[in-house]
């Protein structure tokens, strides 16, 4: 144990190291992933455009290819093209701030849905559909379409400073009240969201059975312009967050003396996950699952970086709401199964899965 | 190099530490002693920056600590705590590389690489660089953080500045044999021109390795200064409250050892 190690030895292991053949395949195999299916969702759907019909009507949109007829032209670029697209912003959204809160609260299980931050979110979403029309005319013309996603913002924000001001003492996060807080939480956000509804006209009720479930079905230009700040600022986020997210699994101290502001940082990371998480619900209700399966599965592939874990978590988090939208569309066609029924079934068994897995983390 | 001068810190209106005067230099090994409870770990968090005392102030090289970024004293020091848990599947050398990118040295690709693989040799953990961290012991995780600080503070001295290696009880959980070897380390980096801090439990260590050691009572600084000056039969009477007897079974049965040796 000198400080200086022979040269020799020490080639020979650095040789064994570097990037495992995972993690510097991850990102082009993700990209694959996210492209196929894509135009998987591009090409499915009730009404059969053919698949060379859809090429050349994207080509004509570039200035190329054969126009297509008015039909197709809608299904393609008012249906399916917005759906994915929105699709894409929310799956990345919820992936990526579920791997944010996880670094944050220091354990595999923190979710944006499962602590009562999508809940918040959707409380205030609901308030605002019910109660716009009360709203003063000035307020309304001045946030214009940004009105719902901004409230969901703020109810996400402010669940998820409670939920960290609850849960959190002297930097040591408690994992028990923090998943016990996230409960109460949903149920004190559920029974006013409930209270909400109840007051609420048949219109308005049928607003908020897709609120409940989750869907992309609601897609359109309009509403990917008004959740595409929000989803933006996640992702811009990435690069400058992920470095302070690895110390921070560390603890808040050992953040602090590897030369991170932890509170600058901690700040930082709430405010984009509470934006990115108020837009998703804005825009597509509660949707669970993704936050916790696609980061989870991840960190076995990957390991537990965020430099790769993040911006592989936004590409699978796409493909993945995506590919269970697609799978909606298709299952009780034509009819669609709301999507977060979906995700809960393949979240749920995951999440008890690591439940099992980590039972240590759970003696209390 | 650090220097706290009248410092004192309140919690829940306990008085933890009290008007406590202390000057590390560069070039020295410091250890803190003192019984539980007498404030050595809150000591060393308000010189690293972790904690602000109630009153009074740290500096690092005559600069108030509240007036630097944090990223401008984690270019100067490193802190091992007493223990860190991590609960995410890292491998060692992620761990280790988690120390690199927080000091200044800038150091990328292969040249980061060997660097860590050097950190590692260092506290003879090179053989563990791909296992994962949560299977390690205790002392092994110690040693691998140990590696990491080593990193964030790897040349004692830089750009002619000293560099500063804080310990909380580096010690605790580590065999005899890395005992030594990390005093040893510790020593050579403070010989090396760096400045270092050592909270230790072990008095005969600190007695051997220390070039200064100060004993805090109280949350005050019952002594400070070279061993010989500061370890000795009235401190342990008056600081640890041990008796004639107790002092003489702990050291006879070193003795009987060392003899029988």
């Amino acid at each position: 144990m000198s400080l200086s190690a022979t040269a020799s030895s020490m080639d020979k292991s650095v040789c064994t190291l570097g990037a495992s053949p995972a993690r510097s395949y991850a990102i082009p195999v993700l990209a694959g992933v996210l492209l196929s299916v894509i135009v998987v969702s591009i090409a499915i759907g009730p009404s059969s455009v053919s698949f060379n019909a859809l090429f050349q009507g994207i080509m004509n949109a570039f200035g190329a290819g054969e126009p297509m007829s008015m039909r197709d032209h809608v299904v393609l670029f008012d249906i399916r093209l917005p759906r994915t697209i929105m699709g894409c912003m929310i799956g990345a959204s919820l992936a990526v701030s579920g791997a944010m809160m996880q670094g944050l609260f220091r354990n595999p299980l923190a979710d944006p849905g499962i602590v009562g931050v999508s809940s918040g979110a959707a409380f205030a979403a609901v308030s605002v559909i019910v109660l716009g029309s009360m709203l003063p005319a000035s307020i309304a013309a001045l946030t214009g379409s940004f009105l719902l996603p901004l409230s969901a913002f703020g109810g996400g924000l402010i669940s998820t400073l409670l939920l960290y001001k609850v849960s959190t003492r002297g930097g040591e996060t408690s994992v028990a009240t923090m998943l016990l807080a996230g409960i109460a939480l949903s149920a004190i956000t559920g029974a006013f969201t409930g209270l909400i509804v109840f007051q609420s006209d048949d219109n308005q009720l049928r607003d908020f059975t897709f609120w409940s479930m989750g869907s992309l079905g609601a897609a359109t230009w309009g509403r990917i312009a008004s959740i595409a700040p929000f989803v933006l600022a996640l992702l811009i986020s990435i690069p400058f967050l992920s470095r302070g997210l690895n110390a921070l699994l560390l603890g808040e101290a050992e953040a602090f003396h590897l030369g991170f502001d932890r509170q600058k940082l901690k700040r930082w990371i709430i405010l984009v996950v509470a934006a990115a998480t108020g837009a998703a619900v804005s825009a597509a209700g509660a949707i669970g699952f993704v936050g916790i399966v696609v980061p989870h599965i991840l960190r076995l592939v990957l390991g537990p970086d965020h430099r790769l874990l993040l911006p592989a978590s936004a590409m699978l988090g796409a493909s993945l709401l995506v590919g269970a939208d697609v799978a909606c569309r298709i299952i009780v066609a034509p009819a669609e199964l709301p999507i977060g029924i979906l995700m809960a079934m393949i979240g749920a068994p995951v999440f008890l899965s690591i439940l099992l897995s980590k039972r240590s983390l759970f003696t209390f | 190099m650090f220097s706290a001068s009248k410092i004192s810190l309140k919690r829940g209106g306990r008085n933890i530490l009290h008007d406590l005067d202390f000057e590390a230099k560069a070039g020295e090994l410091t250890v803190i002693i003192g019984p539980n409870g007498a404030g050595k770990s809150s000591l060393l968090k308000c010189l690293s920056g972790e904690t602000t005392p109630s009153s009074g102030q740290v500096l690092l090289d005559g600069i108030p600590l509240q007036e630097l970024r944090s990223e401008q004293l984690a270019a100067r020091r490193g802190v091992l705590p007493q223990a860190s848990s991590l609960s995410f599947p890292f491998t060692v050398h992620e761990v280790v590389g988690l120390g690199i990118g927080a000091g200044i040295s800038g150091l990328h690709g292969r040249q980061r690489d060997l660097r860590i693989m050097e950190a590692l040799e260092t506290v003879d953990m090179a053989r563990h660089a791909n296992s994962s961290y949560q299977v390690l012991s205790g002392g092994e995780k110690q040693r691998v953080h140990l590696a990491r600080v080593l990193c964030q503070v790897w040349d004692p001295v830089r750009e002619g500045k000293p560099n500063a290696l804080f310990l909380d009880e580096p010690t605790s959980s580590l065999d005899l044999k890395h005992q030594l070897d990390l005093l040893g380390l510790v020593k050579n980096y403070a010989k090396a021109g760096g400045c270092a801090i050592a909270i230790l439990h072990d008095i005969d260590l600190a007695a051997v390795y220390a070039d200064k050691v100060l004993v805090l009572s109280d949350g005050t600084s019952h002594s400070f200064g070279v061993p010989k000056d500061t370890i000795n039969f009235s401190m342990l009477q008056e600081v640890y409250h041990l008796s004639k007897e107790m002092i003489e079974t702990k050291w006879a049965a070193q003795n009987t050892f060392a003899m029988a040796g």
